[in-house]
């Protein structure tokens, strides 16, 4: 998939009216939140989106390859993203949402999605609304400061992307999922992790780096320990993410990791 | 042990260099790179041998490791002799180092 160009890129340049919005109109059956989060931090987009699903509304601001923030009403951080990764249709665009003075999220993209996949397991089951809304999502990647360019998309380009051009995150809940600090305090053991995670996670991560340290390599951001069924994949972004699991489930990991 | 065994690994597209150690982490051959001291290469050996180690705690049985950085990557692999350590660039061409490291394992095993 071609990089796009981040969204503060589209505020300078629709600073002049003769210049038409860039970016196109996608529409992606049965596309997920999850997909779209992905998507934006591989891109390093910059920019706030809302999202809206039967009469409910949040945002996302995504900055430097990562999901910086999120609010749902008065929820916000990774509770809002929860909630939202749980509405099953609407709409997600770029708008004008005031940027947040701080972040509420301190976890990379691929930690984000694990936590918020496993708080999603533990949710109780919806209220059944009848038939499932499956409408289409649609994210519009379009000058956000040019009002006509958001109404008026219809006219844009469309295109399909495949299923297989993002990784079906809903893999992610098979896994078992321990978080920790930097200092090995642990946060959450998720999926039937056990402290056996979390000590695998810290003592790997803490090894990786002494050895990038002895080589001159610097930080070790990944490792993965193989085994012959199941594999330990250990994440070091603004926490230590460490997810076992079976190695067909990880093979999706690995790879945005370039590990595979 | 001679560092020879290691050579085709050299050949593969985006490989740096490589170097096997004992189970207990002790160096038993290398083809790194100059740039690389050998004290260094031993003290990342002897950590790779203890990292694999622990992570039999984890996993049983465990095959390898592999550590991602900024720009580089370590794979290691388990052998019967110990261990196959091979350092890449970031996208080193996987599918030939796979072929090359099934070769020199062989010979490493012979």
């Amino acid at each position: 998939m071609a990089a796009l160009p981040n969204l503060h890129e589209f505020d300078a340049a629709s600073s002049a009216d003769d210049v038409a919005p860039e970016g196109f109109a996608i529409r992606l059956p049965s596309a997920q939140l999850g997909d779209l989060i992905q998507i934006n931090c591989l891109n390093r987009v910059r920019g706030a989106f809302r999202v809206s699903s039967e009469g409910r509304q949040g945002h996302l601001f995504f900055e430097g390859g990562q999901l910086i923030h999120a609010d749902f009403g008065a929820v916000t951080g990774l509770d809002a993203v929860v909630q939202m990764l749980g509405w099953r249709g609407g709409a997600i665009e770029p708008c004008h949402a005031p940027w947040p003075p701080e972040s509420s999220i301190d976890m990379g993209a691929d930690a984000l999605l694990l936590c918020a996949a496993q708080r999603l397991d533990e949710m109780p089951l919806r209220p059944s609304h009848g038939a499932e809304d499956l409408t289409t999502k649609v994210v519009r990647r379009v000058a956000i400061t040019d009002q006509a360019g958001l109404d008026g998309a219809a006219g844009e380009p469309e295109i399909e992307l495949r299923p297989s051009v993002v990784p079906a995150y809903a893999q992610l809940r098979q896994l078992q999922v321990a978080q920790l600090t930097f200092d090995g305090v642990v946060r959450q053991l998720k999926s039937g992790a056990t402290l056996d995670l979390a000590d695998t996670g810290f003592f790997s991560q803490r090894m990786a780096a002494s050895i990038g340290e002895a080589l001159g390599l610097g930080d070790c951001h990944a490792v993965f320990l193989d085994g012959p069924v199941e594999g330990v994949v250990v994440i070091k972004g603004r926490s230590v993410v460490a997810t076992r699991g079976n190695k067909a489930d990880l093979a999706f990991i690995l790879s945005r990791l370039g590990l595979a | 042990m001679s560092a020879s065994a290691l050579r085709p690994l050299r050949d593969v597209p985006g490989v740096i260099g490589s170097f096997t150690c004992g189970a207990l982490g002790e160096l038993l051959a290398c083809d790194m790179p100059e740039r690389f001291a050998r004290a260094a290469i031993e003290t990342a050996a002897a950590r790779l041998g203890n990292l694999l180690q622990s992570s039999d705690e984890a996993l049983s049985e465990a095959r390898g490791i592999a550590l991602s950085f900024a720009e580089h990557q370590l794979h290691a692999r388990r052998y019967a002799g110990g261990l196959l350590c091979v350092l890449t660039e970031k996208n080193p061409d996987r599918e030939k180092m796979e072929s090359a490291s099934r070769g020199v394992l062989a010979a490493l095993e012979a």
